[in-house]
Formats: structure tokens, C-alpha cells, sequence
């Protein structure tokens, strides 16, 4: 399914670097670019 | 991506490498300031929910701007090998929080470090007759360009500017240093020199 702008952005909650994790909804008040890389050591 | 910072904004990275990876990755970086997040486990669940998730198993490369409400602003998907356009993701910010765009103004200069330079540059946008009229030469002979849309590129525009007294005038070329502003095929041909064969 893909998705569409004006569309609900789709929670998660998932371990990050720094030993995090992290929970979109945390950042409700803040606009959040979300960047997909397909692998790391490849550029982002 | 780390312009960002200040636009009341958070990035966040997201691949399917698990958490080890993404450090050993952050620290070859010299650290990156932002979150790495691993959607290893289920494996690729969020890159399928955003629908992204190729069926290699990883993800597209793709840009998702989610606005303070939580709600899908812009949506990138982009060729696996390009690089994001962080000029346009800055566009799109100010947009939907202009408030906080003007209590921090972008920074043109470090955004117009990353315009290309030497060979033939031409500064564009999509309906201008004289950037028609400039394509069609250089393809006649053969001359690579590349094109930056001052429309969607506002390091590009302020360049722009600076070289033509104000004025966003298009088609302006770049080419090895040589400013020429708007199109003027003797002119081109002056500075092209027997690059020209047509």
C-alpha cells in the first residue's frame, strides 16, 4: 500500500543508534524528515 | 541534512541494517548527529507501511516530511543512486512552517557550495523559451549540460541574481566560469570555441 500526502503518517517505535528508541509520535510539534536509505555505507 | 537543525525540525534515518551496523556506519561518518533507526526486526516493517520496502528486502530511497500534526507533507521517492535534493526538503519546510522559517533564515551560502560547477552549467527553470532554444543547441552538438531549476533551487535562484543585477533571469550559464546571462547563441559560440561543430 502506498501512501499519499495529507495522509496520517504511520507510527513506529523502533531501536536506534545512541542506544534509543525511538517512537515517531515523540515528535508531535515538530516537523520530521524521515529518510529512507536502503543500506548503510551507502549514502543517505 | 543537518541544515536542517533550527526549522523546528527532526531528521530521522530509518534502513533495515540492524542497530551495530548503523553505529559502526554513523562512526566511519565522523557521527551523525540525527538518529540512525533500524527496522530490522520484523524485518522491514515500517519500510512496507510507508511503502517502500523493495522486494530485495531494503528500502527505496525516499523522503517522507511529516508535519508537528503528524500528517504526510511531502513525499520523495527517489532513483536508488541519486542523492535528495536537500534545497527542495528546505522549500517544503518553509512552506509548511513559515513562522519558523523566518525566525531562521536559510543559509543560501552553504546551500550554493553544493551547486555543480565547471563544464557547462545552465541555470533554468521549465517554461522559458531560451532554455528550449539553449537544449536544443548544445544536444545538436553534442555538449553535456547540466540543468539546475531555479525554480526549485533557491541557492540556485540567489545565484542567479548576484551574476544578472537582481533579475532571476533564465537561461543563465555557467561554463567554466564564464557568465553568460540569458540566451545568445553568437555569445555561446564565442565562449565554446571549437567545442561548437554545428
Amino acid at each position: 500500500m502506498k501512501l499519499a500526502v495529507g495522509q496520517i503518517a504511520p507510527d513506529f517505535t523502533l531501536p536506534a543508534t545512541g542506544s534509543r528508541t525511538i517512537t515517531l509520535g515523540q515528535y508531535r510539534g515538530q516537523n520530521v524528515v524521515l529518510v529512507f536509505f536502503p543500506q548503510a555505507w551507502t549514502p543517505i | 541534512m543537518d541544515l536542517f537543525e533550527g526549522l523546528n525540525t527532526q531528521v530521522l534515518g530509518i534502513s533495515i541494517d540492524h542497530v551495530p551496523c548503523l553505529e559502526a556506519w554513523a562512526e566511519s561518518l565522523g557521527g551523525i548527529t540525527y538518529p540512525l533507526i533500524s527496522d530490522f526486526w520484523p524485518h522491514g516493517m515500517t519500510a512496507r507501511q510507508y511503502g517502500v520496502l523493495r522486494d530485495e528486502g531494503y528500502s527505496e530511497r525516499a523522503i517522507f516530511i511529516i508535519d508537528r500534526e503528524g500528517i504526510i507533507r511531502y513525499i520523495d521517492i527517489h532513483d536508488i543512486d541519486e542523492q535528495p535534493d536537500n534545497d527542495e526538503v528546505f522549500s517544503i519546510l518553509q512552506q509548511i512552517d513559515p513562522e519558523n522559517a523566518k525566525k531562521h533564515p536559510v543559509d543560501l551560502e552553504a546551500l550554493a557550495a553544493q551547486l555543480p560547477h565547471g563544464g557547462i552549467v545552465m541555470y533554468c527553470n521549465t517554461w522559458c523559451p531560451g532554455c528550449r532554444k539553449a537544449r536544443a543547441f548544445f544536444e545538436a552538438n553534442h555538449l553535456d549540460y547540466k540543468e539546475v531549476d531555479i525554480s526549485r533551487n533557491r541557492a540556485a535562484a540567489a545565484q542567479v541574481r548576484k551574476w544578472a543585477n537582481g533579475y532571476e533571469t533564465t537561461p543563465t550559464f555557467d561554463i567554466d566560469g564564464h557568465i553568460l546571462i540569458d540566451y545568445d547563441e553568437s555569445k555561446l559560440r564565442e565562449i565554446l570555441g571549437s567545442r561548437v561543430t554545428k
